[in-house]
């Protein structure tokens, strides 16, 4: 069955001829996102790596810090890992609207393309 | 109503003509319903389990103070909780990217029949292949087991917390019985989780896939368009 969605879409730009000669925002954002990710994961794999420190000292005092530090660190590593996700998630956004953009840009030149093509 | 002509076999696939170009279909529409929805819900979950992860922590570092029944049980609770809400966060944003996904295609659907309408040609429309149906069962499998997963996580938090509530020393847990119930159940939630998230990205990768052969026959379509032949017919 098909539908229309148009009336919902936050990834139909209104007036895609607009945006030809601008620069989209998301690629930038989406990368900033993921750069941002990656640095925070950098940090927590040296902590990990102090907290291996620990684990292979085999200290019984140490074993309350251990596991307060694996505590955190797990879930918070993750994050940084979902913060990359989102990165691709605005990226692929930004794709869809560059999408209609070009579908904008084709509907209006291919006519044109079409004629000259015939004519040669 | 658009009237169909016959349809037709290509190398990218089966392919349907029409008069007038088509619309989204229901999949589409859903995707572009629920992309926004689910990386949001992705934010909140993984959000929630940064703060069970942080209060984990502490009690884990009060813990290493005195021993507390109380504190034990609930950092037996806290554990399977904060994985739980962790990898239900991931499953939402993969749900999220694969929505974003499902909506390229219906993009790439739509604006193709709208640039073939635009011109006066026959609207050719690829059917929806195997490969879509793939992605589409991978991530509904995958969005499943994970809230398996998830509820299943919960049932061990309960039951860890339950073990050690009535714990008289480190390794004297209260109830025996509930210890090893939530051993056995956190033994195979665990590995079902990651599995689950295995799923999703498959999905993604039929997805992909999907989208680089529509992509092929659009290219292929705008060729015939402009040069006025036939091409990619097998």
């Amino acid at each position: 069955m098909a539908v229309s969605t148009r009336s919902l879409s936050l990834t139909r730009p209104k007036d895609a001829r607009e945006l030809y000669a601008s620069n989209a925002v998301q690629p930038y954002v989406g990368l900033a996102f993921a750069a941002t990710g990656l640095m925070a994961l950098v940090v927590f794999f040296i902590i990990s790596a102090v907290v291996a420190g620990w684990v292979s000292d085999q200290d019984p005092t140490q074993l309350a810090r251990i596991t307060t530090y694996e505590s955190w660190l797990f879930p918070v590593s993750v994050a940084a890992i979902a913060l990359a996700k989102v990165g691709i998630a605005v990226v692929l956004f930004g794709v869809v609207r560059r999408l209609w953009v070009r579908v904008e840009g084709i509907k209006e030149s291919l006519p044109a393309l079409i004629q000259r093509g015939s004519g040669s | 109503m658009t009237m169909a002509l016959p349809s037709i076999h290509t190398k990218y696939g089966d392919v349907t003509v029409t008069r007038a170009g088509g619309r989204q279909t229901i999949i589409h529409t859903v995707a572009n319903w629920m992309w926004l929805p689910m990386i949001l819900m992705g934010i909140m979950a993984v959000g929630t389990s940064v703060g069970l992860g942080i209060a984990q922590a502490k009690v884990a570092s009060d813990l290493g103070d005195q021993f507390i029944a109380v504190r034990q049980a609930n950092f037996e609770a806290l554990k399977p909780l904060t994985a739980g809400f962790l990898f239900l966060g991931e499953a939402f944003l993969l749900s999220g990217i694969s929505f974003l996904l499902a909506t390229i295609l219906g993009a790439l659907r739509w604006g193709g029949g709208e640039v073939q309408e635009s011109v006066g040609a026959p609207v050719k429309t690829l059917k929806m292949p195997w490969s879509a149906w793939a992605f589409v069962g991978l991530m509904m499998t995958g969005l499943v087991l994970e809230l398996v997963a998830f509820g299943t996580l919960a049932f061990v938090a309960a039951q860890g917390h339950a073990a050690w509530i009535g714990a008289t020393g480190v390794t004297e847990p209260g109830n025996v019985a509930a210890l090893n119930r939530a051993a056995t159940y956190a033994a195979w939630a665990n590995p079902l989780r990651e599995a689950a998230l295995g799923v999703l990205l498959t999905g993604i990768v039929f997805a992909l896939y999907t989208i680089s052969n529509v992509l092929g026959f659009q290219f292929s379509r705008i060729r015939e368009l402009i040069l006025g032949r036939e091409e990619g017919a097998s």
